[in-house]
């Protein structure tokens, strides 16, 4: 039996590591991935770059060197928002994009050094830049998404970013590759936003859109408990339903959303302005109603 | 005797005990790591992920030679010291800085070992999956190579200061933390008094700029050019004076220390 007693320890091992899972949505909630939120909006998290411990976080950043062709990009710290830096533009948005991590020379206090590693690193100047072929990045997306499938922000850019451009083959592999995400996340608002965007903008396929922003509505409306970006979805979901049921001529159900949304985001511009253009909207009925009698 | 003898006796020592201490069975097991994670990658399909595959190539050949240049710059002279194997060296009719500079270049010899069998294994794992070479890969390793010996020069220097564990981290901290800390220098800068320039240009220029040397997010990325003739010029020069002035802190040190 003493012989045995090893074998026996090894098959409780490995008959543990058959049950683990169960356990791991207790020791390993389902967390939102510290990619590029921090890098985005702490200084200190982009010093830190390389030394982020998230394989997923790490690919993220990646995925922003390569569309700009391996120039490393950084936020505007608060002390330059303070002093009104400006950020550079893209080519293809006036959105501004943060500046090089490698200075421009009227930048750089290093003299020759900075312009040595102007020359060696790859810098150049951003402003009105381009990106190169969101297609490269795909297989980036697919091994974050793989790694981490519970990564929605990776899935949602994944799919924006394939989205991109006027292809309609692109747009529709955005929408199976975030079809996907939402198999992996059911019930993510940022996902099924994003298949509603693409579907609404891209695809101008409006009887599609709806009934995914419906379904994100009605999860949303069910979810005691929001982050800030699920909340920010939330938002976009009320916002782009009164949008397409105008479009697709139905004042009520647009009345009806922009009600409801701004019961739930009572200082959102957007809806309040849907909900006011709808009032005149009944009201030039009526004053068409009146003329014609 | 002639120096240059002395300098390779004493180079040639450091390589045959670094393959003694089968230092570079540690990079073939690193190479086997390259090449199993280039698999994985492969699992993914190569098609759109070149620049990735070149990107991690190049982060890992820095990280690794660099790692094994510390690690082996950084216990050559303690150890020596330790293992009572430098008495009889120091009676030979040899200075002590001969003896510095010598085991300084059998430091840079392993690592540039080292580095090129990474390379070759790493190339290998690239070109199984239909990657190009382009002619800023060979720049790439050029610089690189120049690189590693300011990491040399750098761990060697902390070595005659402390003790080998303490200076083999403190070798980690300032070479991989001073690109940060210059990083976060320029940062900082563009919202600073401009009086500040010089204060801020001294601590940069006390920093080994290791960072300049790698040149892996060119190499990485498509239709970058080549680095110019005169940066590699600079660049060459930096590696003497700051390597010169790592080994003259060096030998300060030890040429005064009580053996």
């Amino acid at each position: 039996m003493r012989r045995y007693f090893p074998l026996i320890v090894c098959a409780f091992a490995i008959a543990s590591g058959f049950v683990a899972p169960a356990v791991e949505p207790e020791v390993r909630p389902k967390a939102e991935a510290s990619g590029l939120h921090a890098h985005e909006t702490h200084a200190s998290a982009s010093l830190l770059g390389q030394f982020r411990t998230s394989i997923t976080s790490w690919l993220w950043l990646r995925t922003d060197l390569y569309l700009h062709n391996g120039v490393e990009m950084r936020p505007l710290t608060d002390q330059e928002l303070e002093v009104g830096q400006q950020g550079v533009t893209s080519a293809e948005s006036l959105h501004k994009e943060g500046l090089t991590v490698v200075p421009a020379a009227e930048r750089d206090f290093r003299g020759t050094l900075g312009d040595i590693e102007r020359a060696t690193r790859a810098y150049k100047n951003m402003e009105g830049h381009s990106h190169s072929s969101p297609l490269m990045a795909l297989p980036l997306y697919r091994l974050m998404t793989w790694i981490e499938p519970t990564f929605e922000e990776g899935w949602r850019t994944g799919g924006a970013v394939l989205a991109m451009g006027t292809d309609p083959h692109q747009h529709e592999l955005a929408i199976d590759f975030l079809m996907e995400g939402l198999k992996a996340n059911p019930k993510s608002l940022m996902i099924l936003n994003q298949i509603g965007f693409t579907l609404a903008v891209k695809k101008k396929d409006y009887g599609k859109a709806i009934p995914i922003f419906e379904q994100a509505r009605n999860i949303g409306l069910h979810t005691k408990v929001m982050n800030e970006a699920d909340q920010e979805s939330f938002r976009d979901v009320y916002r782009w339903l009164t949008l397409l049921y105008r479009e697709t001529n139905q004042p009520e159900k647009q009345q009806m959303v922009a009600t409801e949304g701004l019961k739930i985001f009572p200082d959102d511009v957007v809806l309040s302005k849907s909900g006011e253009a709808q009032m005149p909207t009944h009201k030039d009925e009526e004053d068409h109603h009146d003329h014609d009698h | 005797m002639n120096k240059i003898l002395i300098w390779r006796a004493l180079a040639r020592g450091v390589l045959l005990e670094s393959i003694r201490r089968k230092d570079l069975w540690v990079v073939a097991i690193l190479g086997f790591i390259i090449v199993c994670s280039a698999g994985a990658l492969g699992f993914f399909g190569m098609s759109g992920l070149e620049s990735f595959a070149k990107d991690l190539a190049a982060s890992v050949l820095g990280g690794f030679s660099t790692i094994l240049a510390i690690v082996t710059t950084g216990r050559l002279m303690p150890e020596e010291t330790k293992n009572r194997t430098l008495y009889p060296l120091v009676a030979r009719p040899i200075s002590r800085f001969d003896l510095l500079f010598g085991k300084f270049l059998g430091g840079v010899a392993v690592a540039w070992i080292s580095f090129l069998i990474l390379c070759a294994l790493t190339a290998l794992a690239l070109s199984i999956f239909g990657v190009k070479m382009e002619p800023i890969m060979l720049q790439y390793v050029m610089l690189k190579m120049m690189g590693l010996v300011v990491v040399c020069a750098v761990s060697l220097m902390l070595s005659t200061l402390m003790t080998p564990s303490a200076a083999v981290t403190m070798s980690f901290v300032i070479l991989f933390g001073s690109s940060m800390l210059s990083r976060g220098l320029l940062m900082a800068f563009s919202t600073a008094d401009p009086g500040v320039a010089p204060f801020y240009r001294v601590i940069n220029g006390v920093l080994p700029q290791v960072s300049l040397f790698d040149i892996g997010g060119r190499a990485a990325n498509t239709n970058w050019r080549l680095v110019p003739l005169w940066v590699i010029g600079a660049l060459a020069t930096y590696m003497v004076l700051y390597s010169a002035a790592m080994l003259s802190l060096s030998w300060a040190k030890f040429r005064r220390q009580a053996l």
